[in-house]
């Protein structure tokens, strides 16, 4: 989950607080807070703003610049080279699953992974795991 | 002291105070009172307007004369202190050197303009009135005016516009990346300008670039995400194959983000919210994409299972198509192919049934009807 997902998610948790309300409560300005949350790009490189964050929603500071790397439009520049192509990748969601299989499609919220190429055999192997692309921790791929 | 500054400081004013009543520059009414400019007469207007007092008044006493301390003053700007050349040898920097600033009497006239008003003691601002006769004429220079006289800087003449300067880099790698586009290497890029890449100047690439996007615009549709706007065939891929799967009744297996795994038929979806009917039940359950960590078809409905495998074979005019049966017994093609468009048409019927407030809660507003009107904020009322 890139750091934007993951603030929006810590908000949802926290029962839809405002940015407002984080400004008001940890100092950290509601644009800021919005900006995170809606780049795409790499955000997040003031420690001292995420360390704000991650006092106000009680997460390590570790929860938060670890996933400085894992920007939405890192991961789709990895969706979009492997796209069609024989390579099995591994998606490892936030509750430390992995998904495995090759990429069949996806779009801005999801990931369409087929687990044919070595992965289960289960019988049922032309059927899609729909991944929602926001829960997605890292990933990778192999030949 | 000038009687400017004698009188503005006797009505105790400040130079900018006075600047800014009279709309005049700090600097320029500086001016005048030192000594160094000849005040024209629109500003000695305004001035004792600003001061409230007769014009007259800023007149200097008979006799005055600018203390020797004051710097040369510069060449007036609109009117020269001194008299125009005669002799025709061109001038120079030193031979319009203004004369030293003791012989020039406070407030001079212009020489040789005229009085606007006899004996004021102030120049005559240029202003929209034609020349005096044999005055200055459009176009030969006069003092004061860029003439041989002016001691201002002429502006120097205009250089001639920079060639345009050749291909930039960034040019190149577009140009580069259209040919690619297009599948035409470079050499058949070159010979359709006519020319090497690295010959065209910086404007030709230009165009050549706006050309060449909109010949692969219009032979391969641009996949550029513009602001706001997501390509359909990316955007779509999840409700596209979501539909699919609704039409078809799948059953699916929905993982949540806390573990919690959900199956069901899918009933229905909507870009925040996906309908199921959970196996053994009746009732329906939103879950929301949100708290979707993934999920995946584990099997077909009854509803396709009914339909599988029975299709009619139709024509409509010289098409033919292929559709589902919907019912067992289908007695016509036209019956077929009308009973499959309604099927796929939109049920108002069955989102009704899932609307959470469409159960019959009354509103608590008088008059209001006892079933609330429809609204999009299902996705909110889900899990």
């Amino acid at each position: 989950m890139s750091l934007s997902d993951y603030i929006k998610y810590l908000r949802a948790v926290k029962g839809g607080v405002t940015p407002w309300e984080i400004a008001e409560a940890s100092g950290v300005p509601a644009s800021e807070v919005h900006l995170i949350e809606v780049k795409h790009r790499r955000v997040g490189e003031d420690d001292e703003t995420l360390s704000k964050l991650a006092g106000y929603f009680g997460v390590p500071l570790e929860d938060l610049t670890s996933r400085r790397d894992s920007y939405r439009k890192m991961l789709t520049g990895f969706l979009e080279e492997n796209q069609g192509k024989e390579i099995r990748v591994t998606l490892t969601l936030e509750s430390g699953e992995e998904v495995s299989g090759q990429i069949d499609w996806f779009s801005r919220e999801a990931i369409s992974i087929v687990p044919g190429i070595g992965g289960e055999t289960d019988g049922s192997t032309s059927d899609p795991y729909i991944v929602q692309r926001g829960w997605v921790a890292n990933w990778r791929g192999e030949e | 002291m000038t009687m400017l500054r004698s009188i503005r400081e006797k009505k105790g004013l400040t130079v900018s105070q006075l600047a800014a009543r009279a709309s005049i520059p700090s600097r320029v009414i500086t001016d005048y009172e030192e000594g160094r400019l000849a005040m024209p007469l629109n500003h000695a207007r305004l001035i004792a307007k600003a001061l409230w007092v007769p014009i007259e008044d800023l007149m200097p006493p008979a006799g005055t004369v600018i203390p020797p301390s004051s710097p040369p003053p510069a060449a007036p700007q609109y009117a020269p202190s001194q008299p125009p050349r005669t002799d025709s040898a061109p001038a120079t920097s030193q031979q319009v050197a203004p004369a030293p600033r003791a012989e020039a009497p406070a407030y001079t006239p212009a020489q040789p303009a005229p009085r606007p008003a006899e004996g004021s003691g102030f120049t005559q601002a240029p202003t929209g009135a034609p020349p005096r006769e044999g005055g200055r004429t459009r176009g030969v220079p006069q003092a004061g005016r860029g003439g041989p006289g002016d001691a201002r800087q002429t502006r120097p003449a205009r250089s001639l516009p920079h060639p345009p300067g050749p291909i930039s880099e960034g040019q190149l790698q577009e140009l580069s990346r259209l040919a690619q586009r297009l599948e035409i290497d470079q050499q058949q890029m070159e010979a359709r300008i006519g020319k090497l890449l690295a010959d065209l100047t910086r404007p030709e690439a230009r165009d050549w670039i706006k050309k060449l996007r909109a010949i692969a615009d219009e032979i391969a549709p641009s996949q550029r995400v513009h602001y706001g706007v997501w390509p359909e065939a990316q955007e779509d891929r999840e409700a596209a194959y979501l539909r699919q799967q609704r039409d078809a009744s799948s059953r699916f297996t929905f993982k949540l983000f806390n573990g919690e795994q959900f199956d069901g038929t899918l009933v229905d979806f909507t870009p925040y919210t996906i309908t199921i009917r959970p196996d053994g039940s009746e009732d329906e359950m939103v879950l929301r994409k949100l708290a979707i960590a993934y999920y995946r078809r584990t099997g077909q409905g009854e509803a396709t299972a009914a339909t599988s495998g029975n299709f009619v074979t139709t024509n409509l005019g010289n098409d033919t198509l292929l559709v589902p049966a919907t019912s067992a017994v289908a007695e016509t093609a036209e019956e077929a192919a009308t009973a499959t468009v309604a099927a796929q048409g939109h049920d108002h019927a069955r989102d009704d049934s899932h609307q959470p407030l469409a159960s019959g809660v009354a509103s608590d507003r008088a008059g209001e009807p006892a079933v609330p009107e429809e609204d999009n904020m299902d996705e909110d009322r889900g899990v």
